[in-house]
């Protein structure tokens, strides 16, 4: 793992640099921008979760991946890297990245806001989703993978407006809300610690799953 | 026999629209797929095999197979007595590799590289590889991008011998290499299996090369062994027999593998040298065949009907 971790280091580590000094600025003034609380962790989400997978795509520009499967490394323990040096990438841009839009003069949400449990949770899970989501799709289709998930979602959009009128918004409410009332149940029921564990475990749950998927594909893939 | 590697009733296709192979027209292709059928042969430690064919026979698949890059559809692939899948991280830290194509991180520096490879191998000697890369003069400051293919080759050379392998892996790693280093590159070959147990499969366009240091020949067309033998062995038993069209009578075609008839007279390759000296040692010439000869008239429309 670490062998990988050192490979990806050198590999990148200009563009990383460049991109942890620049990025969390960009995304620290946004985010202090935007007064919604719902809305920021959707949006954030999606700038982290972009970050891996811009490393990853420069990867696939080399067309370096063949060379790397050469060496003595299984493709599990190279996916596993990925996913590991993903998470930890990710983040770093969210620690960043809040720590900005609570310090930006002007913000519009409150510190208090920003780092609470809820804003905490709630920005944790759209990044699990997001990249759980995607990382299957760059291993089946590289870059082309990032399209067609932002084609995906718009067709998802598309869906759900056409259903908003004929169904009428509560239920696409309620399907929405369905794991946050899950949730404020169970913090109702039992307190906030077992709630974040339930949250944590969905997640990991959901990120495994993911990971198995992304790995069941990565093994198809032919160089 | 104690084998480096041993390959049994190896299969894969792809279809027409598999964007890893792009068949020749004379490959495994029908109907524009690809398919290699039933590929078995194997190689004794301690000695070089050269593997030949046309291109899209099918050779570039194989050492794919071998690394585990491409998944097989059946059959058995054993690499220094282990099966390539389950025994995958053993094998390939024992294994030293040339890719046809050597890509690598290319905005990274010779030695960048150097520190991202070395870790992946138990065994790496850096003394070794610095030895190497003075002897083939690799400038280790700069970047990949900016070496021509026969640099990027010595580089890719000099890392798959840097890490004590027991079986190099050469896809065609003569070609973009002036004719001084792949004198070399041979000397490096035959010197590398002195040191007993090691082997090398090595896969050539450049026939030349492999008549001077391979112990076996594999060749491969249409996605098919058409032999896996010594070499001494195939250039004592393979000939082409030169003459005039009395040669293509219709007794003496079963002995031909590929004729060719220009205005000059007629060329046939056979592989059963006795009969042929015996049948037309006074009315023909009987020459030994080269490796290229074979390659080329087995290839399609040079074989008799």
């Amino acid at each position: 793992m670490i062998k990988l971790f050192r490979k990806d280091f050198i590999l990148h580590k200009k563009f990383v640099l460049g991109v942890g000094l620049v990025y969390p600025l960009y995304i620290g003034y946004m985010g202090s921008r935007i007064g919604r609380t719902t809305l920021l962790p959707v949006l954030c989400a999606f700038l982290y979760v972009i970050v891996p997978f811009v490393l990853f795509g420069r990867e696939d520009k080399f067309k370096a991946e063949t060379f790397t499967l050469s060496l003595p490394v299984t493709r599990r323990e190279y996916l596993r890297a990925r996913f590991l040096l993903s998470w930890i990438l990710m983040l770093l841009m969210f620690a960043a990245g809040s720590l900005l839009m609570a310090v930006v003069p002007g913000a519009k949400l409150p510190a208090a806001t920003v780092f609470g449990p809820r804003m905490v949770l709630s920005s944790l899970a759209f990044i699990a989703v997001y990249f759980g989501l995607l990382m299957p799709l760059f291993v089946r289709f590289g870059q082309a993978g990032l399209l067609v998930f932002l084609v995906v979602l718009q067709v998802t959009g598309v869906l759900l407006m056409v259903f908003r009128s004929s169904v009428g918004i509560g239920l696409i409410k309620t399907l929405f809300r369905l794991v946050p009332n899950a949730v404020a149940e169970i913090q109702a029921a039992f307190g906030p610690a077992p709630a974040v564990f339930a949250v944590l475990s969905l997640l990991a749950l959901f990120s495994y799953g993911s990971f198995s998927l992304s790995l069941a594909l990565f093994r198809r893939k032919e160089y | 026999m104690d084998c480096a590697l041993e390959i049994k009733d190896l299969s894969k296709s792809y279809s027409p629209s598999g964007r890893l192979t792009r068949p020749a027209p004379d490959s495994a292709g029908s109907g524009g797929g690809f398919h290699l059928n039933e590929v078995s042969f194997s190689l004794p430690r301690g000695y070089i095999m050269g593997l030949i064919g046309p291109n899209g026979a099918g050779k570039t698949t194989i050492i794919k197979l071998i690394l585990n890059l491409i998944r097989r559809d059946g059959g058995e692939i054993r690499v220094l007595g282990l099966d390539n899948i389950a025994g995958e991280m053993e094998i390939k830290s024992r294994l030293g590799f040339v890719h046809d194509t050597p890509f690598f991180y290319e905005h990274l520096t010779l030695a960048d590289v150097r520190k991202t490879v070395a870790p992946f191998y138990r065994d790496w000697d850096d003394a070794c590889f610095r030895r190497l890369a003075e002897e083939f003069e690799l400038p280790l400051g700069k970047r990949f991008k900016t070496l021509s293919r026969g640099m990027k080759m010595k580089f890719a050379l000099a890392a798959a011998l840097s890490h004590k392998a027991e079986l190099l892996i050469l896809d065609e790693p003569t070609s973009g290499l002036d004719p001084v280093f792949r004198r070399e590159l041979l000397r490096k070959l035959s010197a590398f299996i002195q040191d007993e147990g090691k082997s090398v499969l090595f896969s050539t366009h450049i026939t030349s090369d492999l008549e001077r240091i391979a112990d076996f020949i594999t060749f491969i067309r249409g996605g098919r062994i058409v032999f896996s033998s010594p070499r001494d062995r195939i250039l004592g038993a393979w000939v082409v027999v030169k003459g005039g069209p009395e040669l293509l009578a219709a007794e003496n075609r079963p002995l031909f593998k590929g004729i060719r008839q220009s205005a000059c007279g007629v060329h046939a390759l056979t592989a059963e040298a006795d009969e042929a000296r015996r049948r037309f040692g006074r009315e023909a010439i009987v020459e030994t065949a080269t490796l290229e000869d074979i390659m080329f008239f087995m290839s399609k429309g040079n074989g008799h009907a």
